[in-house]
Formats: C-alpha cells, sequence, structure tokens
C-alpha cells in the first residue's frame, strides 16, 4: 500500500501513475494455461489464502506464490491449468475466496447478536 | 490441509491422517462458534477452515485495520525536562476513544487540517507551587500542581462542524490516567496535536488490538495412570485440563477434563513412567481465535473490519481481471 508524504498510509485507491494491481509475466513459457500473476501491493495476507483456494481448483494443476523481494509489495502468483484458461480460473477462485469471506462475516456477525442477547439478560 | 490431525511427539511433530471426519472437507462447511466476548476481549472457534484464512485475518487486524493516533506534533513551548521529540513520540502511542469509521485517510499532498480527516488536540500545562502544601511538605507529587502530565489534559478542539457531530466524551484519549511527562516548579508544556487516520503496517500506534490464534489441543489417554503417577501426570499439563477421579474399583485415577486450555507443553516426556500415557495431538481445522481490542474499536468490530478488508480486496483484485476479460475479448 502507497505510504503518504506524512508515513501514514493510503487506503486502497489506484493513483494515477501508480502500478497496475495486475500484470502478467510475458516471455517464452507463458501461455495462456500457464500463467504468472503479478499482483502489486499486496503480501502473504492474499497470497497464501488465494493459493490454497487455487489448490481446490479441479483445473489447476500447479499453483504457487512467491513474495519476490521482502521490500517491494508485489506477490507472484503462478497458475498451470488444465483445459480452462489461467485467468478464468484465477477469476473463479478469488469469488470462491470471497464468497467465503462473506460467509464468514455473515456467521460472525450471527453469532454476535445471538451472543450478545443471550447475555443480556442476565 | 488434507491433514486433520497433529501429533505431538517428543521430538517432532507428525501429521496423522484423520479418519473421523471425511477425508477432504470442502471450505463452505465450515462453522464459528462465539466462546466468549466483551468490549475488550473475544474468543472464537473456526471450525473446519483453512488456516490460511484464519491467518489473513489475524495479519489484516495487526496491520490493516484503521484506527486514529496522534501523527503530528506543533510544539511551542516546551521547558519540560522530556525532549520535544520524545514527548511527541510518546503523544502518538496515546489510544483514543475516536471512532476511525468516521473518518477518512489523510491525501497525500494535504496542507491544511480538514474536518473529515483530522482532529485536533490541544496541551497547555504549566507546572506551580501549590499553595496548599504545608512547609514541613517534601513530596513533590503534592508540593507541585501539575507535576505529572497525563492524557486528561489533552484538550479536544473540534475543527470546522465537528461539534455537530462528536461530542467531547467520543474524542478524548481512551484512559485518561497514561503518563506523558513529569514537570518540576515553573516547567511548561504548550502545543497542538493533530491525529489522523492510519494503519498498523505503517506504525504499531495504528493497531487496533492483539490478535492471535492456536489450534485446538487433544489430549488422550492410552493407558489408566493411577495414585502418584496420576498426580505426577496431572502437574505436566496446564491447571484444570486433567483432574483426578475415583474409578468404580476405588482407584484414584488421571482423566482428562479440558484439554482445550493446555498449553501444549511437552513436560510429560521428562517422566519415563508416565510419557507412553498420553497421546498428544492438535487439530489443524479447529483454530481457535483472540482478538483484544486496545482502541476504540470493540473486538469484534476489529474482526468484522477485518473481514470486510480481507472482502475488500477480492474485489478490487476481481474487478482489475475483469478488466483483463474484456481486453482480450476486445483484440
Amino acid at each position: 500500500m502507497p505510504i503518504g508524504a506524512d508515513g501514514f498510509r493510503l487506503p486502497t485507491v489506484n493513483e494515477p501513475g501508480s502500478k497496475n494491481k495486475l500484470e502478467m509475466i510475458r516471455g517464452a513459457g507463458q501461455d495462456e494455461y500457464c500463467r504468472t500473476f503479478v499482483i502489486n501491493e499486496e503480501d502473504h495476507t492474499l497470497g497464501n489464502a488465494l493459493k490454497h483456494v487455487l489448490m481446490q481448483h479441479p483445473a489447476v494443476e500447479v499453483c504457487g506464490y512467491t513474495v519476490p523481494h521482502p521490500m517491494e509489495r508485489s506477490i507472484h502468483v503462478r497458475v498451470q491449468t488444465k483445459g480452462v484458461p489461467a485467468i478464468q480460473v484465477l477469476h473463479q477462485s478469488l469469488t470462491t475466496l470471497k464468497n467465503q469471506n462473506q460467509m464468514v462475516k455473515q456467521m460472525i456477525q450471527d453469532e454476535v447478536t445471538k451472543y450478545k442477547e443471550d447475555n443480556s439478560s442476565q | 490441509m488434507d491433514t486433520g490431525r497433529i501429533k505431538l511427539e517428543e521430538f517432532r511433530l507428525v501429521p496423522e491422517h484423520d479418519l473421523e471426519s471425511p477425508a477432504k472437507r470442502s471450505d463452505h462447511d465450515g462453522i464459528i462458534k462465539l466462546i466468549s466476548m466483551d468490549d475488550i476481549d473475544m474468543e472464537l472457534d473456526f471450525i473446519g477452515f483453512n488456516i490460511s484464512l484464519v491467518n489473513a485475518y489475524r495479519r489484516i487486524i495487526l496491520a490493516e485495520v484503521a484506527t486514529m493516533a496522534i501523527e503530528k506534533v506543533y510544539m511551542y513551548n516546551n521547558t519540560s525536562i522530556v525532549q520535544d521529540e520524545v514527548l511527541a513520540h510518546r503523544l502518538g502511542l496515546v489510544p483514543l476513544k475516536v471512532d476511525p469509521r468516521f473518518f477518512e485517510f489523510r491525501n497525500k499532498d494535504e496542507k491544511e487540517w480538514g474536518a473529515q480527516d483530522s482532529v485536533k488536540y490541544e496541551l497547555k500545562v504549566r507546572c506551580s507551587k501549590n499553595p496548599q502544601a504545608s512547609d514541613k511538605e517534601t513530596n513533590p507529587d503534592i508540593l507541585y500542581k501539575d507535576r505529572k502530565v497525563l492524557s486528561s489534559s489533552l484538550k479536544w478542539m473540534p475543527i470546522g462542524n465537528q461539534t455537530d457531530i462528536f461530542q467531547e466524551s467520543s474524542m478524548q484519549p481512551l484512559h485518561d490516567d497514561i503518563l506523558l511527562a513529569k514537570m518540576n516548579c515553573g516547567h511548561l508544556i504548550n502545543l497542538e496535536a493533530y491525529a489522523v487516520k492510519g494503519i498498523g503496517s505503517d506504525h504499531a500506534k495504528f493497531q487496533p488490538g492483539l490478535s492471535w490464534y492456536r489450534m485446538l489441543p487433544e489430549i488422550k489417554l492410552v493407558r489408566e495412570v493411577e495414585g502418584e503417577d496420576a498426580l505426577l501426570l496431572q502437574k505436566c499439563f496446564s491447571p484444570g485440563v486433567i483432574d483426578i477421579i475415583t474409578n468404580s474399583e476405588g482407584k484414584n485415577v488421571a482423566n482428562v477434563n479440558d484439554a482445550r486450555n493446555d498449553a501444549c507443553s511437552r513436560n510429560v516426556f521428562q517422566y519415563d513412567n508416565i510419557k507412553d500415557s498420553v497421546k498428544m495431538t492438535r487439530k489443524t481445522d479447529h483454530v481457535i481465535f483472540y482478538v483484544e481490542s486496545h482502541s476504540a474499536l470493540k473486538s469484534h468490530e476489529i474482526l468484522d473490519e477485518a473481514v470486510s478488508i480481507m472482502i475488500g480486496k477480492c474485489d478490487l483484485l476481481l474487478s482489475e481481471i475483469e478488466k483483463h476479460l474484456e481486453m482480450d475479448a476486445d483484440t
């Protein structure tokens, strides 16, 4: 995340002139079914969770992520697939991850309301 | 993770395939159980979730959930023995009652302090002689007034229309007894401080609280342990984990009461006579998650914010991928 002139971080906005959030590495060995995605301004927080969701996807043959340099905030996610283009697999997996998070959010909210109700009577 | 348990042996951890629950759980049948909660502490169980997701929440709580903290201090006068930069740093660490959700992040090149992104405080104290003190008094705390500068002397100064939205009681420091400086007679501090919204990865003063997790410990007694050995076994684990019951034959035997609270120490392996009697494992798909707030946000609000931030991350990346997919479709 960009750090402002005064030191504190700015929210996740795509400033003009800043790097794209998502890039793809070009070159030999890269094709539609075998891609390395560069996700800027992300770290292990998203990388590890995303990798685990990608692994569950039936079309994925190989996938993994790395942080190329600890001082640069970007991760490389490699996805190798069978039958479905890698970018679509990434899209589907991210949707799965998002749905899972929304489910968790809902469950936490339900539990908190239930807990409050149960404990307010005492 | 396809293994359900990790076995704790004397010198190593062994993954153990879970035979009781289905071999592969889908990530969609997880459940969450709230164990205990108040405004400050929270303990909840994530059952059937992958640990990477739980770790993401922990990382977000520590690094990305925003709070308000003092960021800039204009020092007009400071004749106390605490140096300007030390005092400014101490002020930054004071937790504030201000709810960060009412504020925006300050822009990069902002020069003015706006009502929507900053909170102003003033600290004006002078240490003087206490006229009520007796002549024989030697205790400087009684001899002088305002000898201790506490966080309660930070006075909120509303910017713009902030008085319409906020009340003074919700803008003060969270604790009013934080010692900022000690002064001697005649010393004086006069400063203005500005608080902004920030995140923990920039500075720890912006952290909303603490968060940690552990996997559920399980203890199984493989054979009967009685008498002296049972007492010894009890001492090897955290208090309350092992209790001693009298069985049908009238023997005092060890029994696992509540393995949840075990610290998972391997003390039992010190004793050759009882080390074969227990099997210690940890469940990898049952995570006990703790949140502890030391900011304006309540514990459950912190967790809620963390999950929202994670959803935001997914959304941002999803829209970016959709842009790429559209571009491919055009060409």
